[in-house]
């Protein structure tokens, strides 16, 4: 919640009249209509880039809502028939019983630039399938510099003509220390936040992410490491959407998960990162 | 001048020209020696003038009405005439007159009675709905809206146009109106020439219009006239009462939740009044036990005020100066603390009325008018203030021009200056937290000029053709709009007309909403440079009968298609504007998407205006679907108000001078929720360098809408008991709310319990509002 949010909330009258309203609300269990009683569907989770040592990718069954369900479910498919296909060449993912999910090992299959992939799956007499291909990988940084603020800024070139989402990560370590063990320890400062950057309204430029001013911690540091990950629009929109968390919000749009299983549900993405070790500016 | 500037002014250049030529071709006035017959209708004992009183020339079968200054003109040939003059609600007048020169005419209608003869009242003594050119349209008597059983005793002019057909309510006990698949902000709420944007109390429960202030209201739900604009689906103007210049008048009225008071009378006997009508709720004293604190320092409470001074300098001017002033107010006060919340609208106008002919009236209104949602909260070393608000400067002149009996031509020009203020934030800390003052303002100018005749072209064909132009500008962004009207009826034999319209409308400000429950967070907004404004073109067709003993029927359906609509993103909401990408400064225009929406429908309203026993029988059949390319991944849905069969029947019967019984029931097929159909387990977010928690689950919305809920029907009844008293009388008014204390759904949400290791989903049903008796007591001199 925001400020204005917490100052509604804080006055009480508000507080009492919605509780009399909800106290007068009377509630009442009813039988779902047979329109919310939808069939189960394959659920495939499939996310990695080219730099992972494996292609993983998770199987499941999606459960009813309403009704009874055994508890805890043990929805994971593990006799499903899964490969993963460039178009000439193509793949068949094993079972691993201890991580449940399928597995091949990346040196089996190479991801490249400009092709499109197919994963697809057949189990309970189903087949489902979807299809990416790399999103831009950042090669280069522009600049990785101190401002005005005395905060970093990293700044990088945008691909035009495409929509683009990125996310930045960095750390510097600090307060080298040996444990009384003979291990070397530091403490890691990490200077964004978690969050996405699109080239929204800034397509083809300059895109920049900041840190908070680093007053206190400017001196500390020798290097910082960067990772820049790019991921393609269905990333972005997939987490985007898991993380409005809206059932905090009673006034809140509903919200649907986006997919591009066909014939299922789920998600198939590969993602790009590339890792930087800068010297502290 | 771009292509598309000179294409415009084409259309508009062509328009002008197809008017001039069916002026021409109409038998116009002055081809003989005529006279004129203009003057004032008046209700009889206090001299209020009556806007869209009818008068009507059976031996022409045509005529016209008075304006919106209860000022008529009729151009005729020498002759012996007779003019019917009706009012809704009035007992109607039969006149001969005998025309040999221009003549003043002034009539005065005395308001039905319960002693009416039905008998009496058969042929042409009340109005017509076959006779009038205007389609889509109801006219709401003040004392139907009196009569008809309301909620915790409110009288509320909006719920009583709910049980129009054609005009649904949202949620249980809402004063929402959804007029033709339109949502509740694309009304244009006119009250006395100001517009009026925030029509709610108290979470929409109330609507902000006291009716005992109101002399007149009127709903145009299509073949809108072109001196109306700005809004998509409807036009709802009201009109204050003028103020009895006879003598003084009060009433008093004490309910459940509120008390009232109304006060009018002269200030020079004929010539100036004044009416002062206000209302307040005692709900803060109603929830003081409730209150874990002292008593009195928390509490809630809404009033309204509404004042009117009227002057007739002479015969040809008058003057009138009418505000209004309402306020919703939550407040929490401690020794160290202090927080509230406040709403309100607050409206003024001034208004020059000149009748420079006989045949010609002008009107000049300046116009004022705000709608301010303020949180202020703070203790010894803080305080907060947050601002949302938009404010109107407008001005208008208007001339009515009656050149002969079949013309009626009206034109005008308007211009508001829009300020906006979507969000404007102080905060101020005594530590060394450097304050915040982050305020959004903008201004726009919204502007139109209008033309409309309402014409008899041949002898059976009535027509209104106009065309209206509108403009707005945003910063460098401006925006001209032609919006071409045209109403067509045909007058067949025995009181049965068949009507046509079409209206194309525009609407450069917009309400972002998604509570559905007019909270006081719903924010205006601006067209811009990226929200374009909404657009509709609506086109009706529909029949209408007059029967006997003042029962009318319609029978209309229309098709409505919108584009610009505005819709706010999957997830988003008021609360978080400021969060959702937030490594890109986001205003609302990135929380928005615009799209698509169709309604079309057929109406059927068959009403008994007069009699002991009146009241009416409404049925809509509807659809309306949205489409967005970014919500439901595209595809079109239902709206969550989509209503299949909406049903109202009134009865209103007065039983003797003493006694006034009435009752509604309605029925309306359940609202559209969207609930989810599955869950399933959801990937992790490894793209981050973070070590990412995994979503375990997510419950699969699979298209908007998709659930259906029960349908939502309602009895409710009053009874009303009136004894004179020695100076006035009073009257008892007894209600029942939800009569048959039907549980409807107000919203359905789903839950799980798990038990002996098995989960069961449910659905539950939550119902608002049980069977509530309440009271009133009214005393009027």
């Amino acid at each position: 919640m925001n400020f204005e949010m917490n100052a509604i909330w804080n006055i009480k009258a508000w507080r009492v009249i919605a509780l009399i309203i909800l106290w007068a609300c009377d509630t009442v269990e009813v039988e779902p209509p047979e329109i919310l009683d939808a069939e189960d569907k394959l659920v495939m989770n499939a996310i990695f880039s080219p730099a992972s040592d494996t292609i993983t990718v998770e199987i499941s069954m999606s459960e009813k809502i309403f009704g009874i369900i055994p508890e805890p479910s043990s929805n994971i498919v593990s006799d499903a028939v899964v490969t993963i296909s460039d178009g000439s060449l193509t793949r068949t993912l094993s079972f691993d019983d201890v991580q449940k999910v399928y597995i091949l090992p990346a040196t089996q299959f190479s991801l490249e630039k400009e092709v499109t992939y197919r994963l697809e799956l057949t189990a309970n007499n189903k087949t489902v399938y979807a299809e990416t291909s790399l999103p831009y990988k950042v090669n280069r940084l522009e600049s990785v510099e101190l401002n005005d603020s005395n905060a970093l800024q990293i700044s990088w070139q945008d691909l035009p003509n495409e929509k683009n989402y990125y996310r930045v990560y960095a750390e510097s370590l600090y307060n080298r220390r040996e444990g009384t063990d003979g291990e070397v320890y530091y403490s890691r400062y990490k200077f964004f936040d978690n969050d996405f950057i699109t080239d929204a309204h800034k397509d083809g430029q300059l895109l920049s992410v900041t840190s908070d001013a680093l007053d206190e911690f400017q001196n500390r540091f020798d290097s910082v490491s960067i990772e820049v990950y790019s991921v393609d629009e269905l990333y972005w929109d997939y987490f985007r959407v898991l993380d409005l968390d809206t059932e905090e919000d009673p006034f809140s749009e509903p919200v649907q998960l986006p997919s591009n299983v066909v014939g299922g549900i789920g998600i198939f993405s590969i993602f790009q990162v590339s890792k930087f070790k800068m010297k502290w500016p | 001048m771009s292509f598309y500037d000179v294409r415009k002014l084409r259309i508009v250049c062509s328009s002008v020209f197809i008017f001039v030529c069916i002026m021409e071709i109409t038998p116009l006035a002055g081809q003989q020696a005529n006279y004129t017959i203009s003057g004032y209708v008046k209700e009889a004992s206090s001299n209020e003038l009556l806007a869209g009183a009818t008068i009507y020339i059976p031996s022409l079968s045509t005529g016209v009405i008075t304006n919106n200054y209860g000022f008529y003109s009729i151009t005729l040939v020498p002759g012996a005439y007779e003019l019917v003059f009706t009012f809704t609600g009035f007992e109607g007048i039969r006149v001969s007159v005998d025309l040999n020169e221009d003549m003043v005419l002034n009539q005065y209608l005395k308001p039905s009675t319960i002693t009416l003869d039905e008998v009496v009242v058969s042929g042409e003594l009340h109005e017509k709905v076959s006779e009038n050119t205007q389609m889509s349209f109801l006219k709401l008597a003040t004392k139907t809206v009196e009569y008809v059983p309301a909620f915790m005793g409110e009288k509320d002019v909006l719920k009583v146009l709910q049980l129009m057909p054609g005009v649904q309510s949202g949620s249980e006990g809402s004063s929402g109106l959804y007029v033709r698949g339109g949502g509740p902000d694309q009304n244009l709420l006119i009250l006395d020439d100001a517009i009026l944007y925030n029509a709610n109390h108290l979470f929409g429960f109330f609507s902000v219009f006291n009716g005992d202030a109101l002399k007149s209201t009127e709903l145009y739900k299509g073949g809108f006239p072109a001196r109306f604009g700005g809004r998509l689906s409807s036009v709802i103007k009201m009109d204050m009462k003028d103020g009895n210049k006879e003598e003084v008048h009060g009433k008093i009225g004490v309910g459940m939740i509120s008390a009232s008071g109304l006060l009018e009378g002269p200030i020079k006997k004929g010539k100036t009044s004044y009416i002062i009508s206000g209302r307040r709720t005692y709900i803060d004293v109603l929830i003081a036990p409730f209150n874990s604190s002292s008593p009195g320092t928390d509490g809630y409470y809404f009033y309204d005020l509404n004042a009117k001074v009227n002057h007739e300098v002479d015969l040809k001017n008058k003057l009138f100066v009418s505000g209004y002033f309402g306020l919703d107010r939550f407040y929490s006060k401690g020794s160290d603390y202090n927080a509230s919340l406040n709403w309100g609208n607050a409206s003024s106008t001034v208004r020059w009325n000149h009748q420079l002919s006989n045949k010609m009236f002008t009107n000049t209104s300046l116009i004022f008018s705000r709608y301010l949602f303020r949180i202020r909260e703070g203790d010894d070393d803080f305080e907060l203030k947050y601002t949302s608000s938009i404010r109107d400067f407008g001005a208008k002149y208007d001339v009515d021009f009656f050149p002969s009996i079949n013309h009626t031509i009206k034109l005008g020009v308007s211009t508001t200056s829009h300020q906006f203020i979507p969000s404007a934030l102080v905060v101020e800390e005594e530590d060394d937290i450097e304050p915040i003052d982050d305020e959004e303002r903008f201004n726009t100018l919204e502007s139109a000029v209008y033309i409309e005749d309402d014409m008899r072209i041949f002898n059976r064909v009535h027509a209104n053709i106009g065309i209206r132009l509108s403009h707005f500008i945003h910063k460098d962004k401006t925006y001209f709009k032609p919006e071409p009207r045209v109403s067509l009826a045909y007058l067949f034999p025995r009181d049965v007309s068949v009507k046509a319209s079409y209206a194309a409308m525009n609407q450069y400000i917009h309400l972002l909403s998604n509570s559905g429950i007019g909270l006081p967070t719903d924010l205006w907004v601006s067209s811009t440079n990226r929200v374009k404004p909404q657009s509709s073109h609506q086109v009706a067709l529909g029949v209408a009968k007059d029967l006997n003993r003042g029962i009318s029927v319609t029978l209309e359906g229309y098709l409505k298609e919108s584009e610009n609509v505005i819709y706010y993103k999957d997830g988003a909401s008021f609360l978080l504007l400021d969060e959702l990408e937030s490594s890109i400064s986001l205003s609302w225009e990135d929380n928005i998407t615009t799209g698509l929406s169709e309604s079309y429908g057929i109406e059927c309203f068959l009403q008994k205006k007069v009699g002991d026993f009146n009241g009416w029988v409404g049925y809509t059949w509807s659809k309306t679907e949205l489409q967005f390319d970014e919500i439901n991944f595209g595809e079109k849905f239902l709206a969550r108000y989509d209503r299949r069969h909406d049903i109202s029947l009134i009865g209103i019967y007065t039983a003797s001078e003493r006694v006034t019984l009435s009752g509604t029931w309605v029925y309306g097929t359940g609202n559209n929720f969207t609930l989810p159909v599955r869950t399933h387990r959801t990937a992790s977010d490894v793209a981050s360098g973070y070590n990412n928690p995994s979503y375990a689950r997510f419950d699969d919305v699979e298209k908007r809408n998709n659930f259906r809920a029960e349908a939502y029907h309602r009895l409710d009844l009053s009874i009303q008991m009136t004894k004179p008293k020695e100076k006035g009388k009073r009257t008892w008014e007894l209600s029942l709310y939800n009569a048959y204390n039907r549980r409807n759904p107000f919203y359905y949400y789903t839950t799980s319990e798990i038990q002996n290791n098995t989960r069961k989903g449910k659905l539950i049903k939550s119902s608002l509002f049980p069977i509530l008796p309440s009271f009133k007591y009214i005393y009027e001199f």
